[in-house]
């Protein structure tokens, strides 16, 4: 189920400051490789400047991991996160899924998504809008799966429910339903919980760590939230704004599945201290390069 | 967790328990209580004015030619039932099919505009202009082409057809972005977005754009009677206008807001039993695609698709004549007008006679436009400022803005004279409603946080008015100056066809029963240009405003 089954109870945190680094040893296996990307670069282009966005980015996951990119506004993570879902394309550079590029697992309808805005369509009931991927891909979600799905957000008698009776909490309940609806191959979130108060938003991470464990997916979650990273990921990227660059690749080894009491051990707060220096290093580098310009 | 608010009240010692249901209770009741006296409020005063009307016209304005008394029009309408009957049943069946054709070609277009967008850039100008175009100026053109019955049909289409294009355009343009993204990662194609997405998200603007079609179809029906038709509730009008037979044309206008209003209404319900969901759950706004590089390279783009469509709308003109092949004799091309207005004979005088009317058309549109916009802010200001008025008038005001342009303006004409007063009574009621309906709605968008600062900052009346309604309410109150402007150009020319006899609308009176076919295609031509340009002025203003004000509506 998780890559580090056995791990130990002790995590151990390794930082490996990478900016630019090459990729991960284990892509020479194509079989266990999630998604990889490789020199990757996006600029954008407006009125009176061209925004770099992604500076040279490479990185390779294992196939059925959960990883996290954790970073600042501006840093890029939804960049990469557009990216692996084809709605953008990199302005150089290579991005794989599973050995294809984003638009062949994209039109092979192996693509799961989830936004901060859940996005329900208002005139769907629960039940309807966890079908629609289904409908839009020709391949009918059936109702006992229906049904399983929403059980196992809890959503148990309100399958007829219209999104505007739901609460936000939810609403993005029925997102994640939804986003794993098809059995998707890899799971691209957008700071799904972003909009959530702090318990509700613990709630959830607990929730999508056990419904992700029961998936093959490879996950990808984007977050500004430490302790979020810290909690759902194998491996948490964090980055550095303007230009978007890895400043730091942390392998996390909580045993799973991971409760809510872990949240208060010495060793959890170690790691989010960890990710905290890490990110404030490389938000205080990028100002300088800023100031320097 | 997320239901855990309503459990947790239920929760609650019994003693608070039974202090909430009392206080429920109460507010309840009261709510119940205020809707109550409100529509109670409104029949007394209507009953009131109703009463108070009577009394006037019996006692002295029927003498004076100013208006019928209800009895009398009730008596007028026994006695010739039958005749107004047969009427309805003509005017009705072409006001029907018109309202159909019409919406039917504005959905579909819209559908396609919003699909391939490079359709709609050059397209949309030639749209707005059949919106533009007068239908002062097109019903004769139409009546020289067509069968008399399919004319009126295409009259009333045009004049249904593009409130529908741009306000299904905007529903389908309303969906959520964050669907549509979902949709495209989901590997569907942008029939998908349409289909799960785009259609659903439109069906309440459809609905909208139906339910406006239903005054502006009675309007098309009626104005495509005043030229040839020999039976009709628009033959009645114009015979009442001439025979100075008030309860006649009090009649018909009692029967054409029937007709308007009461599919209205049923289209108002229909909306809200078809949409029940409620709206604004999700605001994420669609991505769209703006013209990227150099301002030089924007701008000549923006010239290139300018140009583009004013050949559009040329070709369409000449391609119209081809088409519907209208013989050389009725049907004048853009070069023949140009030829009448600069080359040939006599062009110095062509001009100068066109440019006395427009100057005529113009005072008309212009004043009775200004008067109307700034009268309608202001009631709404009022409406807000005192909830009373509000409570009492709002009614009336919805009801009469389905009453079609066509009966308002021989009542006014009747009522207030055939000089420039009627005409700008009559273009400052047209431009008044919509502003109104506009300018509320926008007055109460203004967000409750908004209100409780200023509150901490104890501001006035005033300075809430000042500081932070009206420039909420900007964007509404343009969005209804840039639609109003055509429609007072129309109103004007209509006035002018009826009654005033001069001006632009008297000019194609003129031109067609003198079979002055160049010139009646000239006056056509400069009317339906005047339309645009008076429509491009306040879109130009109202883009400077939302710049300002509401940057995130600017595409």
């Amino acid at each position: 189920m998780t890559p580090h089954g056995g791990a130990p109870p002790v995590p151990r945190c390794a930082a490996v400051p990478s900016p630019g680094s090459t990729p991960n040893e284990s892509t020479t296996h194509v079989d266990t490789t999630g998604f990889s990307l490789t020199d990757l670069t996006k600029v954008y282009s407006t009125k009176h400047r061209d925004v770099v966005a992604l500076d040279n980015v490479s990185l390779s996951v294992p196939r059925g991991s959960f990883t996290v990119l954790l970073g600042p506004s501006g840093c890029g993570k939804s960049t990469i996160l557009r990216m692996l879902a084809d709605l953008e394309q990199p302005s150089s550079g290579e991005v794989t899924i599973h050995g294809e590029s984003p638009e062949a697992i994209r039109k092979a309808h192996r693509l799961g998504l989830a936004l901060q805005d859940p996005s329900l369509l208002p005139w769907r009931s629960v039940r309807d809008n966890i079908r629609l991927p289904g409908q839009v891909m020709r391949k009918p979600v059936p109702k006992e799966r229906v049904d399983e799905l929403i059980h196992m957000v809890g959503l148990d008698g309100f399958q007829d429910a219209r999104p505007a009776q739901l609460s936000g909490g939810m609403r993005q309940r029925v997102a994640i339903a939804r986003a794993i609806a098809t059995e998707p191959e890899i799971l691209l979130m957008d700071e799904p919980f972003g909009a959530l108060d702090e318990i509700t938003r613990q709630r959830m991470n607990e929730e999508l760590q056990r419904l992700w464990s029961a998936s093959n997916a490879t996950a990808l979650l984007v977050t500004h939230s430490i302790s979020e990273a810290a909690f759902l990921a194998d491996r948490v990227i964090v980055m550095s704004p303007r230009p978007g660059r890895i400043v730091g690749d942390i392998t996390i080894d909580f045993p799973r599945p991971r409760g809510r009491d872990l949240l208060t051990t010495p060793e959890f707060h170690r790691v989010c201290d960890q990710l905290s220096t890490l990110l404030h290093a490389g938000h205080d580098e990028a100002a300088e390069a800023g100031a320097a310009e | 967790m997320s239901v855990a608010p309503a459990t947790r009240r239920e929760r609650r010692t019994p003693d608070h328990t039974a202090q909430i249901a009392a206080e429920r209770a109460r507010v309840r009741s009261a709510s119940r209580r205020s809707a109550v006296s409100g529509w109670l409020t409104t029949v007394v005063v209507c009953l009131v004015m109703l009463g108070l009307w009577e009394l006037l016209a019996d006692l002295w304005l029927t003498r004076a030619g100013v208006l019928a008394a209800p009895s009398a029009i009730l008596q007028s309408l026994v006695e010739n039932a039958s005749l107004y009957v047969s009427s309805f049943l003509v005017t009705g069946w072409v006001a029907l099919r018109g309202w159909f054709w019409g919406n039917l070609v504005a959905i579909v277009l819209a559908v396609l505009f919003v699909q391939v967008p490079a359709l709609e850039s050059l397209f949309l100008r030639l749209a707005l202009t059949l919106f533009c175009l007068p239908i002062v100026a097109v019903n004769p053109l139409l009546q020289l082409t067509f069968e008399p019955d399919t004319a009126r049909v295409v009259l009333t289409s045009l004049s249904v057809f593009f409130t529908t294009l741009v306000g299904t355009m905007l529903g389908l343009r309303s969906a959520d972005g964050g669907s549509l993204t979902l949709v495209t990662a989901w590997g569907g194609g942008p029939l998908s977005s349409l289909r799960f997405v785009r259609v659903p998200a439109g069906v309440p603007a459809i609905l909208t754009g139906l339910q406006i079609g239903v005054p502006a179809a009675a309007l098309g029906a009626i104005f495509g009677e005043f030229i040839g038709a020999k039976s009709g509730l628009g033959v009645l009008l114009i015979n009442g206008l001439m025979g100075l037979d008030l309860p006649r044309v009090w009649s018909v206008a009692v029967i054409v807001t029937a007709m308007a209003s009461v599919p209205y209404a049923l289209f108002g319900l229909l909306r809200r039993v078809l949409v029940p969901w409620s709206a604004g759950i999700s605001t994420a706004p669609a991505r769209s695609a703006a013209v990227t590089g150099s301002p030089l390279r924007r701008m000549l783009i923006g010239t290139a698709w300018v140009a583009g469509s004013v050949v559009v709308i040329l070709l369409a003109w000449q391609a119209y004549l081809v088409v519907f092949d209208v013989s050389p004799f009725v049907g004048k091309s853009p070069l023949d007008v140009f030829n009448r207005l600069f080359v040939d004979e006599g062009a110095a005088e062509a001009r100068a006679a066109l440019g006395e009317a427009l100057l005529v058309t113009l005072v008309h549109a212009g004043v009775g436009y200004v008067a109307g916009l700034v009268i309608g802010v202001a009631v709404a200001v009022l409406f807000v400022t005192f909830p009373v008025a509000e409570r009492v008038f709002t009614p009336l005001a919805v009801a009469l803005r389905s009453v079609p342009i066509i009966v308002l303006i021989p009542v006014l004409i009747l009522a207030l004279g055939r000089g420039l007063g009627g005409v700008v009574a009559i273009t400052a009621i047209v431009t008044f409603f919509p502003t109104l309906a506009n300018t509320q709605t926008g007055l109460k968008q203004v967000p409750a946080d908004a209100f409780i600062l200023m509150r901490s900052y104890d501001a006035s009346v005033w300075t809430n008015l000042w500081r932070l309604q009206l420039p909420y309410t900007l964007p509404a109150i343009f969005a209804s100056a840039r639609i109003a402007a055509p429609t007072s150009v129309l109103a004007a020319t209509l006035a002018e066809w009826l009654a005033t006899g001069d001006g632009l609308g008297h000019a194609i009176v003129m031109a067609r029963s003198g079979s002055a076919y160049t010139d009646l295609w000239a006056a056509a031509a400069v009317l339906t240009l005047v339309s645009l340009v008076f429509y491009g002025i306040v879109s130009w203003a109202e883009r400077l405003v939302l710049r300002r004000f509401a940057p995130g509506q600017l595409a």
